[in-house]
């Protein structure tokens, strides 16, 4: 998992619970990076789960719930930084539609052993889109979280619902409906 | 852990984060330089290769110039070589014109004397030796005329100057001129001419006699007994076109399979011991093939060996129906329903007199040997006439008439002469006709009427053929020859002689237009190449100073190339006569003044 993820989770732990938190909870969690993270590097993408789990049993936030508010805040930080993939859509299914074919041949520019999920989409009508997430890792939530992000960047009424194939949280199915 | 250990803590793990992505940073910035290197690398190998190819496509390039060059030069080369090919080809035809009028010139005075010779008083082995001398002679001269035919076809100038004639005319014509040679070896000439074909056809008669006689000519040639006969029949195309077909068909040695295919090469007979045995160029069909197709036809041959063959030939041809041909096809009043008895040895022969006889609306039947008519005659119904050849009387005439006169007294007889044969020696009272062969339609239906005529006379005596010429009243002629070959004065002098002639001789043109000054002339002979001045000028000056009362002009020229007869006419002169001159040729000639 890219270290972007990581360093970003600790910032907003730091901005939300103060360095201290964010702190001990690498050093509660034991992890063989010691919490070295650099937006720069690759690290285990269990170290995360680690570190969610370990804050939901400190701040008594559900895992799902601090995903979900993870993703959100980690939307308007690629937002913030990377400003220039994120102009050319002008609503939120425009902007999904975006991620294979543009975001993510972006990505494999700067890091061509970044392990990406895969987005499948069918537009169902004008405002329904159903898209498909499918991973090797299960961040089905932390996916969940990004597309409220995105939704709230856009300033939509958009309603997500959810049905997951499995309950490993690799694979999900969102459906996407714009209120008219 | 105190506030400060703590912090102390987060530095250090900070430091160590911006250090391993120092270290990262490093790592990619080094990958990214190799990358660089690998694509500097890449590019100067481009770059290298793209010289390289640039100097093989610049080298190739070159190459290509160079051949083309080559190529150019071999094309001008080319050129030359064709033009010289032209030049040398318009020499070889020039040459063969000129060597063909030098070998025809004393040719000529060769057929001429030894002709004039030949009815002096000699001695056996004289007279057989100068026979020779002009079967050689003329064998040589046909030579000569196939090999320039031969060389003008190759050259693709041959021209066709087509005219309306009578094709009955020219095959009788034809089949009279080759009846010497062909009742020499006692063979049977005749021809049918079917009722399809048109009378009159606009066509180059002379290659179409050509054609023809050079068939019949080989059909001679190879048969030793027998017959040669001509066939002619017709399609009609529309728009007075029509594909006429010929077969000549022989009774002769044959021809192997395996020899037909070459047979129309040039230079090429069925094998080479034929050319030792019957002599000729070889060139004679491939002639008759060429001068086919330029009629829009073709020519082929059917034969088996030891039975004989048949050549067909077919061309496009205009042609017109002439009143004339009811003469020919048409029921005759005082033939029809007329009875003849048709003896004759040759099934061919006797089956085209037939067919003939039955045109005309008789009645007929056919007896292949004088003992099958004979008792034809003596059993069957009584016939009006009998046709019988006299060749089988003439093998004992005695018994011959004999047998006749005891079954069929009162019968009148046509009898079919060769041309050779002399006067039949005729026994009895009985009324006889001779019509000599190849048989011709008109001659047979005049000797047919003549004769069932003659049965109704009481009077029924021995009267002398009726078909054959007399001999014409001639009227006085002045005759100039313009000749100045001494040996070919002296022929054309002897030859007009005969016909009782006695011509004033003068050297060139000049000579010529100073004796017609001087005196008055019928016909002048005039011979082309000529010193001084040659015989189309001394044409033209003739015409033009005496327009009303000039002279009858006579090309007479040994000059057979393309193109002369038509040009003599041009100028103004009105007949033409090749030398070798033949008494024929002559004889026609001369009576054309009459005309």
């Amino acid at each position: 998992m890219k270290g972007i993820v990581f360093t970003e989770f600790l910032e907003m732990v730091e901005k939300q619970h103060g360095w201290k938190m964010a702190d001990e909870l690498i050093v509660d969690a034991a992890l063989p990076s010691e919490g070295i993270y650099t937006a720069v590097g690759t690290y285990p993408h269990q170290e995360m789960v680690k570190l969610v789990d370990l804050l939901s049993k400190k701040t008594g936030v559900s895992v799902r719930q601090l995903f979900l508010s993870y993703g959100q805040y980690l939307f308007q930080q690629f937002n913030h930084y990377y400003a220039y993939l994120f102009d050319k859509a002008q609503n939120t299914f425009e902007f999904l539609e975006s991620i294979e074919n543009s975001i993510h041949v972006e990505v494999r520019k700067l890091y061509p052993d970044a392990e990406l999920p895969t987005f499948t989409y069918h537009q169902v009508s004008p405002n329904q889109l159903i898209m498909v997430y499918r991973s090797e890792r299960p961040f089905a939530d932390f996916a969940e979280g990004l597309l409220y992000g995105c939704i709230a960047h856009f300033d939509e009424s958009i309603t997500i619902e959810r049905e997951d194939s499995s309950n490993s949280g690799r694979e999900a199915k969102f459906i996407l409906t714009r209120a008219v | 852990m105190n506030e400060l250990e703590q912090l102390q803590r987060v530095v250090y793990r900070e430091r160590a984060a911006r250090k391993e992505a120092e270290r990262l940073l490093e790592r990619k910035s080094l990958e990214l330089f190799h990358l660089n290197q690998q694509l500097v690398g890449a590019r100067d190998e481009l770059e290298e290769r793209v010289k390289q190819r640039t100097v093989a496509l610049e080298s190739a390039n070159l190459q290509l110039q160079e051949e083309i060059a080559k190529h150019k030069e071999t094309q001008t080369a080319l050129a030359l070589a064709r033009d010289k090919a032209l030049e040398a080809s318009r020499l070889k035809s020039e040459f063969l014109a000129n060597m063909s009028h030098e070998i025809r010139t004393p040719l000529n005075t060769v057929i001429g004397l030894s002709n004039l010779l030949i009815d002096t008083s000699l001695t056996a082995q004289q007279r057989d030796f100068l026979r020779t001398i002009i079967v050689s002679g003329e064998t040589l001269l046909s030579v000569i005329n196939d090999i320039l035919d031969f060389s003008r076809i190759e050259a693709n100038k041959l021209t066709f100057e087509r005219h309306p004639f009578h094709l009955r005319q020219c095959i009788e014509d034809t089949l009279d001129l080759l009846a010497p040679k062909g009742s020499e070896k006692g063979l049977e000439l005749g021809y049918l001419i079917h009722p399809s074909v048109p009378e009159i056809l606009i066509e180059d008669m002379t290659r179409l006699r050509q054609i023809i006689v050079n068939l019949l000519n080989n059909g001679i040639k190879f048969t030793h007994e027998g017959g040669i006969f001509l066939f002619v029949d017709a399609k009609n195309l529309g728009d007075g076109q029509y594909e006429l077909h010929f077969s000549v068909k022989d009774t002769g040695i044959g021809i192997a399979k395996d020899r037909v295919a070459k047979l129309f090469d040039p230079f090429t007979q069925a094998d080479a011991s034929t050319t030792r045995n019957y002599g000729g160029t070889g060139l004679g069909l491939t002639i008759c093939q060429r001068l086919t197709q330029l009629m829009g036809g073709k020519i082929w041959v059917e034969s088996k060996v030891g039975v004989g063959s048949t050549f067909h030939f077919k061309i496009r041809t205009e042609g017109k129906r002439a009143d004339t041909a009811i003469y020919f096809k048409q029921v005759q009043p005082g033939l029809q329903n007329k009875s003849v008895l048709i003896v004759k040895e040759n099934r061919t022969a006797a089956a085209i007199l037939q067919t003939q006889a039955k045109q005309w609306g008789m009645k007929t039947a056919v007896a292949h040997s004088f003992e099958s008519g004979m008792k034809q005659l003596e059993f069957g119904k009584p016939f009006d006439l009998i046709a019988i050849d006299a060749t089988l009387v003439d093998r004992d005439p005695a018994s011959c008439w004999e047998n006749l006169n005891s079954v069929a007294e009162a019968i009148p007889c046509v009898l079919l002469t060769p041309l050779t044969a002399q006067p039949a020696e005729i026994e009895g009272t009985r009324f006889v006709t001779q019509v000599n062969k190849p048989i011709k339609p008109l001659m047979l239906r005049r000797a047919f009427l003549q004769t069932l005529e003659q049965k109704a006379e009481p009077t029924g005596t021995k009267l002398p053929s009726q078909t054959q010429t007399k001999p014409r009243e001639k009227p006085s002629l002045r005759i100039l020859l313009a000749e100045d070959n001494p040996f070919n004065q002296k022929v054309a002098v002897n030859m007009l002689k005969r016909f009782g002639y006695l011509p004033d001789v003068v050297q060139n043109g000049c000579e010529a237009l100073d004796a017609l000054k001087f005196q008055k002339y019928d016909v002048v002979f005039m011979d082309i190449q000529m010193p001084k001045m040659d015989g189309i000028e001394a044409t033209r000056q003739i015409l033009a100073t005496q327009s009303d009362e000039r002279p009858r002009i006579i090309a007479m020229t040994a000059n057979a190339m393309l193109g002369d007869r038509d040009r003599f006419f041009k100028i103004g002169m009105d007949d033409y006569i090749s030398k070798p001159v033949k008494f024929p040729e002559l004889e026609a000639a001369l009576n054309r003044c009459f005309d």
